[in-house]
């Protein structure tokens, strides 16, 4: 049954890349690339553990392990909107028992890019640890363990976020569990290098925060494999072995509990929200959102508004862009350098958040036919979409300048990040309008991974122009951002802000203009696209 | 397709098959094709729904009834042929058509995080409505359809029937000359059947056309005043009920016109004779 359901995912990953066109071809071959880069970077630098010895070896491997474990475990969270996996729920029906589905599940997550490039880290890990012993066999077993270990944490967090993000009671709570777990492990890892490197600079031993760090990652689940390479190393037999059981449980006991919670978000009902039979309607345009035009564009943008909180698929893309954002900000070694400049990084999370507008269609999906029957100009979409998402925009990169204005004790960057974030913000948008136009992708709303963007590869045709978004607008804010940053004097520094939001108000328009001119006329092809079955 | 000449083409051959003294027809389709790779779907079918009729459009499974409406209703481009809704071609004038029609698609998806309330309001305001007119109609059609309650209550909540009901008064809403519905009364329940043929009788009463498509030819056979039969893509029977029922109950007429399928008698002998 395993290699059943991985032939299944191999068979839809194919059919996905040929209904996804160019867009799916390229997006794979780029994000192939990138796998190979980052499974040959991190591999490379375990094989420099066979240098080290004893205890810093097993060390240095349990922390590897434990980044490891961690991506995968928060990967889901951080790149919303962007995974593609086996859909559980279509095979509730089937007569099969979590002991014949779940080892299936668990090897078809692992067939993708992630898989691809843990499995290169860990041949890293493996050449690095290796004894030349028959305890070999033990370090390729630990190997194993972690590789089983990652997807199956991957699996059961995001299967009980999903649960979670549908329940009034627990959605608040599953909103934040990944973020705010990335942005501990964010600090934590920058406390813990600054410990190590002021320690080394002081005594020139590592600080006592540094050794506690050390001994902490041995005691996460990933942490057995690791100890069980060590000590394979080492040549301690009973060790090696002890610890690979401890790795086989963990991996049996993390597959367990997901079958379990698999089982409860399969049967259980969703509760969709907080607006139940019998409640007094409420008007579509919000209160607080008077300013909204009438007509087409504030509909449409009065929808998205309501829908980002609803939408348990766009509360969680939302929520993520926006934190992950505010992760570089809020790290120590950010706000220990930088003085006022340090404020212009408020422009962060207003790149991410409209970089994440790669897809502005995907959620409406099939139910955009509503407003394709009433006709009307096409742009006006586009622009009530872009509304709705300054609207959330404008306040967040406001709080953030104010928050980093203060913790900086220098507010005479304020205006200029202001400035630099409409660059980025207007840069971004502009260019996933016209993404969003050209490569629509309709996102599936799975009961079991709010993060889903279909098992069928498309996922790679959605994660493909949304980082190519991202690396041309990078490269087209350097010019305003540098000068801003290096700018001195008070009178550059304005000038140049004036340039910056300029310029960002500029590409916005560009591609909006560019996003509804293609339209015209084609709006039953961008339904079509949507209207595609994952 | 050719747009341009499309209309003048439809408008010759209507003066050409209706008397002088006829109103021009609510729907008037000529020469409507489409293919999906290699597979016909619609194989140029001609087809006029007299204004102010109820309409029905039957056909087995895959016999091109979805894409037909959808290509009606601008929904989806056709490779060939012209489709003229209350005079305006829906082609070439898309606007103008739609502002005039009013769809029900069979699988109805909707934004169904708002609620029925919201989803009337922004149909209203997509259609850039006057808000009190949107407000009276909405408080309307959602009494008479019986969603009144539920007019708080996001539209995932929505049972089958009350899905079904919120997309008609969508429809509905900016009062359309021409209806069509895609399978209408499917997975609906008979309590809301019964609200929901009562608003389309009230609609055709008022002069207005209502098209639509189902499988249920006991429904059709009670509601429709003229029926056409679409096989394979194809037109095979088209009239009024009466003259296509030639005093037999529709179902039987259609199943000869469409042939009888397999035999289900022989075969499968195994049904039922094991769980594995």
């Amino acid at each position: 049954m395993a290699w059943v359901l991985v032939r299944l995912k191999f068979v839809l990953l194919r059919a996905g890349l040929r209904t996804a066109g160019i867009q799916g071809t390229l997006g794979a071959v780029f994000a192939l690339v990138l796998a190979l880069a980052i499974g040959a970077l991190a591999g490379g630098l375990f094989l420099a553990v066979r240098l080290l010895e004893g205890r810093d070896a097993t060390d240095a491997t349990a922390g590897g392990f434990a980044l490891l474990f961690l991506v995968w475990s928060l990967g889901p969270v951080i790149t919303a909107g962007a995974e593609g996996t086996l859909e559980p729920h279509r095979l509730s029906l089937f007569p099969l028992s979590a002991r014949q589905l779940l080892p299936g599940l668990l090897l078809a997550a692992l067939v993708g890019f992630g898989g691809v490039a843990t499995v290169l880290i860990l041949v890293g890990a493996i050449i690095g640890m290796a004894p030349a012993s028959p305890l070999v066999l033990v370090t390729l077993a630990a190997a194993v363990c972690q590789l089983l270990l990652c997807a199956a944490m991957s699996r059961l967090l995001a299967t009980a976020i999903s649960g979670a993000a549908r329940s009034r009671r627990w959605r608040d709570l599953a909103l934040i569990i990944g973020p705010v777990t990335a942005l501990a492990l964010n600090v934590g890892l920058q406390f813990v290098s600054r410990s190590f490197q002021d320690g080394q600079v002081v005594s020139g031993r590592p600080s006592p925060v540094f050794e506690t760090a050390r001994a902490f990652v041995r005691f996460l689940p990933s942490g057995p494999a690791a100890l069980a390479m060590g000590n394979a190393r080492e040549g301690r037999t009973l060790l090696a072995l002890i610890s690979l059981a401890g790795a086989i449980t963990l991996v049996v006991a993390v597959t367990a509990l997901w079958g379990r919670t698999l089982r409860r978000v399969l049967t259980s009902a969703p509760v969709s929200g907080s607006l139940q039979s019998g409640a007094a309607p409420r008007a579509l345009v919000p209160a607080w959102a008077p300013f909204l035009p009438r007509g087409r564009v504030g509909a449409v943008a009065a929808k998205e508004l309501r829908l980002t909180w609803r939408d348990p698929r766009q509360r969680v893309a939302a929520f993520s862009s926006v934190f992950a954002g505010a992760i570089p900000l809020i790290s120590l070694r950010v706000l220990s350098i930088g003085g006022g400049r340090l404020v212009l990084l408020a422009a962060v999370p207003a790149f991410l958040f409209g970089a994440s507008a790669c897809n502005q269609y995907g959620f409406d999906g099939p139910a955009h036919w509503t407003n394709v029957v009433v006709g009307g100009r096409s742009g006006d979409d586009i622009l009530g979409k872009n509304i709705a998402r300054t609207v959330v925009a404008a306040p967040l990169v406001v709080v953030v300048a104010s928050a980093l204005s203060l913790l900086a004790g220098d507010g005479s960057y304020f205006l200029a990040a202001i400035a630099l974030a409409v660059a980025a913000f207007g840069i971004t948008l502009g260019l996933g309008n016209i993404v969003s136009v050209v490569a629509p992708i309709a996102l599936p709303d799975s009961p079991t991974n709010v993060f889903s963007s279909g098992n069928t590869g498309q996922g790679l045709a959605a994660t493909g122009p949304a980082i190519g978004v991202l690396l041309v607008a990078a490269v087209l804010m350097v010019p305003l951002a540098l000068p801003l940053a290096l700018a001195g004097a008070p009178g550059a520094r304005a000038a140049i802000s004036l340039v910056a939001a300029a310029v960002g108000a500029g590409a916005w328009y560009l591609g909006w203009r560019s996003a509804a001119s293609r339209l015209v006329g084609r709006e039953p092809e961008l339904l079509a696209r949507l209207e595609k079955r994952d | 397709m050719d747009e341009g000449r499309a209309p003048r083409r439809a408008r010759r051959h209507l003066a050409r098959s209706e008397p002088a003294w006829a109103p021009p027809p609510a729907v008037s389709i000529r020469g409507l094709e489409k293919r999906f790779g290699s597979k016909v779907a619609v194989a140029g079918i001609d087809l006029d729904v007299p204004a102010g009729s109820f309409f029905g459009l039957v056909g087995p499974n895959g016999a091109g009834k979805t894409t037909s409406l959808r290509m009606a209703t601008a929904l989806l481009r056709p490779d060939r042929g012209t489709v003229v809704v209350d005079g305006v071609n829906v082609w070439s004038d898309p606007n103008t058509a739609k502002a005039r029609m009013g769809v029900l698609p069979e699988d109805n998806r909707l934004f169904d995080r708002l609620t029925g309330w919201e989803l009337l309001t922004y149909n209203g305001m997509l259609r850039s409505m006057d808000a009190g007119t949107v407000s009276a109609r909405a408080r309307e059609l959602l009494d008479v359809l019986g969603l009144a309650e539920a007019a708080g209550t996001m539209v995932v909540d929505y049972s089958q029937g009350m899905r079904k009901k919120i997309g008609l008064a969508c429809a509905l809403l900016h009062a359309p000359r021409v209806l069509f519905l895609d399978e209408p009364f499917e997975s609906v329940d008979p309590v809301s059947a019964r609200a929901i043929r009562t608003v389309l009788t009230r609609y055709t009463g008022n002069g207005a056309t209502v098209v639509f498509s189902s499988h249920v030819m006991d429904t059709v056979e009670k509601l429709c005043d003229h029926v056409a039969v679409l096989h394979a893509g194809r037109i095979v029977a088209n009239g009024t009920t009466a003259d296509v029922r030639g005093g037999r109950p529709l179902e039987d007429v259609f199943v000869e016109l469409v042939g009888a399928g397999p035999d289900a008698g022989g075969g499968l002998s195994w049904l039922g004779s094991s769980s594995g």
